[in-house]
């Protein structure tokens, strides 16, 4: 698993300070969010699991807390789902799954199932994703595995009536019928073992699942680096104190925290209007805050300290305001560096 | 009845596939009129159920199926896309088990295919089977729910009930006034001419009253409760404390009767006739001494004997009144006690009766609502 940002930062400053807690913090913080799939019966809550598995999250056991629920369901949302998800007390993400068998007519089956979600997502305000779990598990097959499948796709090519009835079978258990499609029209077209793999694994929609999920744990993410800064002030006292609570108040982790806290509204906003939230809420600077606009960027930096300063003081709730709180700070932590001068109050 | 044998309902939840069943079916069924959604009174003569065999149904579109099985006896559960779900035998299986009725007949149905031929012959002679059988014997012997037909009976029931529920308050309410006025008239009239041996027995006498008016409400009541009982609506019987045998509720007796507390109004009485048996003896001691002067000490002596019994009767006699003063007071308190916990009660059963058809009636609608075709769509 790769080091998160937040994680990263705080590890260069364990690297400075060359202090043991940092380093657990530091591993406490890269540590990644565990995920449950929960859902609809026969929607395909196992191959969802195996699929994630597949592409490197980390599953929850059964019986043990997670951090984000996946909530599986097929076709729509029907009045049972619908009242789970109001229900949910965790960060959640809804999949679609089975979404290669939406519809073959028109613009295909995944273009279909995303733009049903997209639909799902506005009615319900639960981050809704399209998932060809199937094809997610394939994809993260073993070379062998590949290989035979590539022979077999090659005779369905050529000639689909020699193909053996195991074989048949065997592609229609693992890739259904819009997998083994595209992956023949692939092969035809000379794919090789990695570009079929990448080929399923964008045809799955896993990654778009994936990166939904992560944005669902910005606030997990946001709390464990609030709770590892708070737990660090501890060590800020004592003989080397000084230099710990130096780095606890320089820009690095100011700018950590903002960071962490545009993710979180930044997730927020994308789920309450999919499009074009990010423009709207998280500003366009939003992406490249930790580092400095080089031309006009003091203006900026000032404008969006005020104005997150007055959304933390707006109706939002304690993270929200938190979060706000933090942007703000790391704002006019930029503002000063792209040479902001403090002046006086009259 | 020419006109229903027609009609056949397709319905299903949302995406499960209905209307390309339904258009196949309009398509291959020229002589029915199928229909996605029933007119105001009509009933079909078939109903063909959707679900997609995507995945097993749910509690929503089980219930949108026992909904659908309710209003007819031929009913068809189809399960739709088997075209590009491969595993459909399965979840057809598992839908099978999952429906209330095991008589249902399950088919599987590609009516708009994306992939292959239609398939919608076991759909169509499952149908005309459930036609034939429909016609044979007229009866739903899937699911004897209660119709459409009967929950509208049981509504108008429900507001005759609502409607007598009203009245009879208005008339307990004004008998239990009537009943004490009556009560407290007698009673004054009794305790005027009493006497003072039959104080205790007047008290009793009271107490049987107001017991047995007590009784006569309670059984007005429970013939009530009865009578909405056998419209099927469950009441609880309110006990309400300190009404059984009234004399709870009546005023405590000793606090109205004359005989304590009145030590210095029984003082000024004794003085007052005592001056008045005196003046009495005086006064004809006097007029018959100067009339037979030879007989002084005799007349002396009988009219002093003749005060003191004067005065030991204005005595008695100014108690006994004071007793049936504090006596008709005393009745007064009771039964006006009487009449307000006799009220309270009427309220209490009709408030509980109220109470149980509202939520009975909620309930029901409720329960209608869950069930009503399309509400399966998020």
């Amino acid at each position: 698993m790769p080091q998160h940002p937040h994680a990263a930062l705080l590890g260069a400053g364990a690297a400075v300070l060359d202090d043991s807690a940092l380093h657990r913090l530091t591993a406490d913080l890269s540590a990644p969010v565990r995920v449950a799939v929960t859902g609809r019966a026969g929607a395909g809550r196992g191959m969802v699991r195996r699929a994630l598995r597949g592409a490197g999250a980390l599953l929850a056991d059964p019986g043990e807390p997670s951090d984000v629920d996946v909530y599986v369901f097929v076709e729509t949302l029907t009045s049972d789902d619908v009242a789970l998800l109001a229900g949910v007390d965790r960060p959640t993400v809804a999949v679609l799954n089975k979404a290669d068998l939406t519809c073959f007519r028109g613009a295909g089956p995944v273009a279909v199932a995303a733009a049903r979600c997209q639909e799902l997502q506005r009615r319900t305000g639960v981050p809704t994703r399209p998932l060809a779990a199937l094809l997610a598990v394939a994809a993260s097959r073993d070379t062998a595995g590949q290989r035979s499948l590539i022979d077999a796709l090659r005779t369905v090519g050529a000639n689909p009536a020699r193909l053996a009835p195991g074989m048949r079978h065997r592609l229609l258990a693992e890739l259904d019928l819009f997998g083994t499609a595209i992956a023949a029209a692939a092969v035809g077209r000379g794919a090789d073992t990695p570009a079929l793999a990448a080929l399923l694994h964008q045809a799955s929609g896993i990654s778009a699942v994936l990166e939904e999920i992560d944005r669902a744990a910005a606030p997990i993410r946001y709390r464990r680096l609030i709770g590892a800064l708070a737990r660090l002030a501890d060590a800020a006292v004592g003989p080397r104190g000084a230099r710990v609570a130096e780095f606890l108040a320089g820009d690095a982790v100011a700018l950590a925290r903002m960071a962490a806290a545009m993710n979180v509204v930044g997730a927020a906003a994308t789920t309450v209007d999919p499009a074009g939230a990010a423009a709207t809420t998280v500003d366009p600077a939003g992406a490249a805050a930790t580092t400095v606009d080089p031309v006009g960027g003091c203006a900026t930096h000032l404008r969006r300290a005020v104005r997150w300063r007055h959304y933390a003081q707006g109706p939002v709730s304690a993270l929200h305001r938190r979060c706000g709180t933090d942007i703000s700070r790391g704002a006019l932590r930029l503002w000063l560096q792209a040479g902001g001068v403090v002046e006086a109050m009259p | 009845m020419s006109e229903h044998r027609g009609v056949i309902l397709v319905i299903g939840p949302a995406l499960s596939g209905a209307t390309s069943v339904a258009n196949a079916l309009r398509q291959r069924r020229g002589g029915c009129r199928v229909v996605e959604c029933l007119g105001p009174g009509e009933r079909p003569a078939a109903v063909v159920f959707v679900v997609s065999a995507a995945a097993p149904m749910t509690q929503s579109q089980i219930a949108l199926l026992d909904a659908a099985a309710a209003s007819t006896d031929a009913v068809v559960a189809a399960v739709a896309k088997i075209d590009v779900h491969r595993g459909w035998p399965q979840v057809l299986e598992e839908n099978r088990a999952l429906a209330a009725s095991p008589a249902l007949s399950w088919v599987g149905v590609a009516a708009d295919p994306h992939i292959g031929p239609s398939k919608l012959e076991p759909l169509i002679a499952a149908l005309d089977s459930a036609l034939a059988r429909d016609r044979r014997s007229p009866r739903n012997q899937l699911l004897p729910n209660k119709s459409h037909a009967q929950s509208r009976i049981r509504d108008r029931e429900r507001a005759v009930a609502f409607r007598e529920l009203r009245v009879a308050r208005v008339q307990l309410t004004g008998q239990a006034r009537a009943t004490c006025a009556s009560m407290r008239a007698d009673l004054r009239r009794d305790a005027a001419g009493l006497s003072r041996r039959g104080v205790d027995e007047f008290c009793s006498g009271v107490r049987r009253r107001s017991a047995r008016a007590v009784a006569e409400l309670d059984a007005t009541l429970s013939r009530l409760v009865d009578d909405l009982d056998i419209a099927g609506i469950d009441i609880p019987w309110i006990d309400t404390p300190g009404i059984d045998g009234a004399p709870e509720s009546c005023p405590a007796l000793e606090t109205y009767l004359p005989r304590f507390g009145r030590v210095r109004a029984d003082r000024v009485t004794a003085l007052l006739s005592a001056g008045f048996g005196l003046g009495v003896a005086l006064t004809f001691g006097r007029l018959l001494a100067d009339l037979a002067p030879d007989w002084t000490a005799a007349i002396t002596a009988a009219s002093l004997l003749a005060g003191i019994g004067l005065s030991g009767w204005v005595i008695r006699a100014r108690g006994l009144a004071a007793e049936r003063a504090a006596l008709d007071r005393w009745v007064t308190e009771v039964t006006a006690g009487l009449r307000t916990a006799m009220e309270e009660r009427v309220v209490m059963q009709v408030l509980a009766a109220e109470t149980a058809m509202a939520a009975e009636a909620t309930a029901g609608r409720n329960a209608s609502c869950r069930i009503r075709p399309g509400d399966d769509r998020p």
